[in-house]
């Protein structure tokens, strides 16, 4: 039962939206003069959805969202907004072995309007010059090779290698809208901002693995923009800021807190968590995050069933390895209700749920290999911290 | 013999950091002759006076010695012997930047300005909660200046880094050294109401490095305040004392009995707020974030109103000091109709100038009111005050259409 994806401009809306033969529903994000303002799902019928039958599913969508967007609008439309800084950034792609999805990528950075930001392709560990001999094709991105595997060891190289104030990361597997970069960058002008997270939509939902991921655990934190520091929101949770995949920072962040934890993310034990991780201690540190719900990409999801459920356990893996961290070397106590609450107001749930067959439940294998990924997650933590310290050992 | 810009830094034994100060000055792109440096040494008893005697400097200096009168009457006393058309002041923990001088001098379009710098507080690696909740502070402070739609008021006028002309200066008799705090606030509060224009300086910087304000220090100061807003009150009755209004806020039983206990036994609750302190130090160490947050906010509230009672006398005097609007004469509001277009709305207010604004937009969405101490309200002002204000009330009305 797959799903299109489609853009609807709410102040131009069409009647119909045809030849949708090959779905049963569409996945429709709404847009108010270009900004994201919510996002639905309709049935289609006989090949086609009309949307004035739908009217009130798109108004409760939208609602909260829209009122800002409208009086923000009406207000400020016809205003030139005067930007207070300009920055210059670096975009960066960190990637392995992913070539084909790797052009899409690049195709849709290309689109971005030409403001001087410079390109950088992170080949991380590459089994073979599939990569490399792609980004020759593009004369304005620059190849990096980075052999020791991880990917915050990847993220680290493209920090290092930047040659701007700000870095934008986007996922191979992503495609940016043409305002992400923008977007993302007008929330710097504010020196205690040194993060900025956008939305993340998916791009495709045809397989049953791309349905059930997105539905499990979407990468959307919704149509408000939001400011998190010390102050408003614990630090601590971070799986509220945002994600990775979409992202900006400011170089000189690294002096303050640090760099990306090497034992944490995809290419270790941990599979995942470096992101968040970083997150917490820009909060600790007293900066803000923005998350900028304008700065959209398009997440292309793995698309076998198994690649789903590998991703899932990862994410488990990754949210307990970096808690570790944080209770261990961090000493943040206050970590240990997470876990407690996590359990008890989702995951156990969900089981319960899943094993009476609820609607709306979530696949019973999602949930087991979430909580398993989360026994793993300690022990992850401590073989990926040894082996780092081994190869930086090696290297030395 | 006069120059253009009068450095006046009050100093109250803080020779190492005056000396990094008079350091900075020293290389400002402003040419030396044309600025002078005032140091009021206030009750110093280090070696501030030795030091600033002995420093070799390229530009003139000179050295008042007071024997501790506090800052309003310092920096008055620097005034009163400085001879710029500009007087620039600047706390003795600032580190001015290079262009620093002439940022100041360079946004000033008039006798009439008061332009504001940017002091960044600096922040030691590892600094406690406590002092990056202050820089927080700071900061929200800074940004919401820089914005080009922002409304000065009279809080927005901060004495360490700040400059005026000597002219205007004089014209209100500077400082009033009856406050013992937040004499800048009410140095304001009379500027602004004298018609000057307050202006933000983005690229003024001096950095903030203010290693003192402590939480215990903080709690002090927090009741200095509630004196000192006592006195501004008295001394401005249109002064809206928004930080009393918003704590003395009874919206539970408890807060209620809890405001009672302590204005008709003031000192009681001082041992529980001893012993809420040490609490509220071991939460930080232990960092427990909520519960720490929480404390602090009760503390500071505490401390406040402490002070805030110590100088109200009577029932009538804790009513008259939550007033929260004041009337003005009829003739003084306009009425303005978005239907007619925001910028119609925009430069009718400029052009009529009123103390309040009633906003319509297909029906009344409410009153932008007159508040003592807030610049006169300008076109530029609207829209952002619609949004902060208005939104609902606009959006009811944006959805008709």
């Amino acid at each position: 039962m797959p799903k299109a994806i489609k853009n609807i401009e709410l102040t131009n809306m069409p009647e119909n939206i045809e030849g949708l033969q090959l779905y049963d529903h569409v996945f429709i994000l709404l847009r108010y003069h270009g900004k994201p303002v919510g996002k639905v799902i309709l049935p289609v019928k006989n090949g086609a959805l009309r949307l004035a039958d739908h009217r009130d599913e798109i108004h409760k969508a939208v609602e909260g969202p829209i009122k800002f967007a409208a009086v923000d609008h009406f207000l400020f439309s016809d205003l030139k907004h005067k930007p207070l800084s300009e920055y210059r950034v670096t975009v960066a792609i960190c990637t392995r072995n992913r070539a084909a999805d790797l052009k899409l990528c690049l195709d849709a950075l290309m689109k971005l309007p030409q403001k001087g930001q410079e390109i950088l392709v992170v080949d991380n560990d590459p089994s073979d010059d599939d990569t490399k001999n792609l980004v020759a094709q593009y004369c304005s991105v620059k190849y990096i090779l980075e052999k020791r595997r991880g990917l915050d060891v990847a993220r680290n190289r493209a920090i290092k290698e930047a040659g701007n104030e700000i870095i934008a990361f986007t996922d191979d597997d992503a495609l940016v809208d043409p305002n992400w970069l923008e977007a993302l960058l007008k929330n710097f002008e504010e020196p205690l901002v040194m993060c900025v997270t956008g939305m993340t939509m998916p791009l495709e939902l045809e397989t049953k693995g791309q349905e059930a991921f997105e539905h499990y655990s979407s990468f959307g934190k919704g149509f408000f923009k939001k400011r998190f520091s010390y102050f408003n929101s614990d630090p601590l949770a971070a799986g509220n800021v945002g994600a990775g995949a979409n992202m900006a920072l400011k170089k000189k962040l690294v002096n303050e807190i640090g760099w990306f934890d090497e034992a944490l993310d995809a290419g270790t034990a941990t599979h995942s968590g470096g992101d968040h991780e970083f997150f917490v201690r820009i909060l600790l540190a007293g900066y803000q995050i923005v998350y900028e719900p304008e700065a959209l990409s398009w997440h292309r999801h793995r698309r076998t069933w198994k690649e789903a459920q590998k991703a899932i356990m990862g994410y488990g893996v990754g949210v307990y390895a970096f808690w570790t961290k944080l209770f261990v070397v961090d000493k943040q106590y206050t970590i240990i209700g997470f876990p407690k609450g996590w359990l008890l107001h989702s995951q156990l749930p969900n089981l319960v749920k899943s094993i009476l067959r609820r609607g709306g439940r979530y696949p019973l294998t999602f949930i087991l290999l979430e909580l398993w990924g989360c026994l793993k997650g300690p022990f992850a933590y401590f073989k990926s911290r040894r082996r780092l310290t081994q190869t930086l050992k090696e290297q030395a | 013999m006069s120059c253009i810009a009068s450095i006046i830094i009050p100093t109250h034994n803080r020779s190492a950091s005056l000396k990094k100060l008079l350091d900075k000055l020293h290389q400002q792109g402003f040419p030396f002759q044309n600025f002078e440096v005032v140091v009021v040494a206030d009750g110093c008893h280090d070696n501030t006076v030795e030091m600033v005697r002995s420093f070799k400097s390229a530009f003139k200096l000179s050295l008042l010695e007071l024997p501790g009168l506090g800052a309003a009457s310092a920096r008055n006393a620097g005034a009163a012997i400085a001879s710029g058309n500009w007087f620039i002041f600047l706390d003795d923990d600032m580190e001015p930047c290079e262009e620093f001088i002439e940022q100041h001098i360079k946004a000033h379009s008039n006798d009439n300005t008061v332009v504001i710098g940017y002091s960044p507080l600096r922040l030691e690696k590892k600094a406690s909660v406590q002092r990056m909740s202050l820089r927080h502070w700071w900061e929200d402070k800074f940004q919401e200046m820089r914005k080009q739609n922002h409304r000065f008021k009279y809080s927005d006028l901060t004495s360490g880094n700040f400059s005026i002309s000597a002219n205007l200066f004089k014209r209100l008799d500077g400082f009033d050294t009856s406050m013992k705090c937040r004499e800048d606030y009410e140095f304001g509060f009379r500027l602004i109401e004298a018609g000057s224009q307050f202006q933000f300086a983005y690229k003024a910087v001096a950095f903030h490095n203010d290693e003192i304000t402590s939480f215990h220090r903080s709690l002090l100061r927090k009741r200095e305040e509630g004196r000192a807003d006592v006195q501004m009150k008295n001394l401005h009755p249109h002064f809206i004392n928004k930080q009393a209004i918003h704590y003395l806020n009874a919206h539970s039983f408890l807060k209620t009995v809890y405001l009672k206990l302590l204005w008709h036994i003031p000192s009681v609750l001082d041992v529980s707020a001893k012993a809420a302190e040490h609490t509220a130090v071991l939460l930080q160490k232990l960092k427990l974030r909520s519960s720490w947050l929480n404390l602090n906010y009760r503390l500071h509230e505490y401390w406040y109103l402490r002070g805030l009672f110590e100088r109200l006398n009577s029932n009538d005097d804790l009513k008259e000091i939550q007033v929260g609007t004041i009337a003005v004469n009829e003739n003084l509001v306009c009425i303005i109709d978005l239907m007619e277009g925001l910028q119609n709305a925009e430069q009718k207010i400029d052009e009529l100038k009123p103390l309040a604004v009633i906003v319509l937009y297909k029906k009344e969405l409410g009153t932008i009111s007159y508040e003592g101490g807030y610049e006169q309200i300008k076109g530029i002002h609207l829209r952002k005050i619609l949004k902060e204000q208005f939104t609902n009330e606009l959006y009811s009305g944006l959805k008709e259409n």
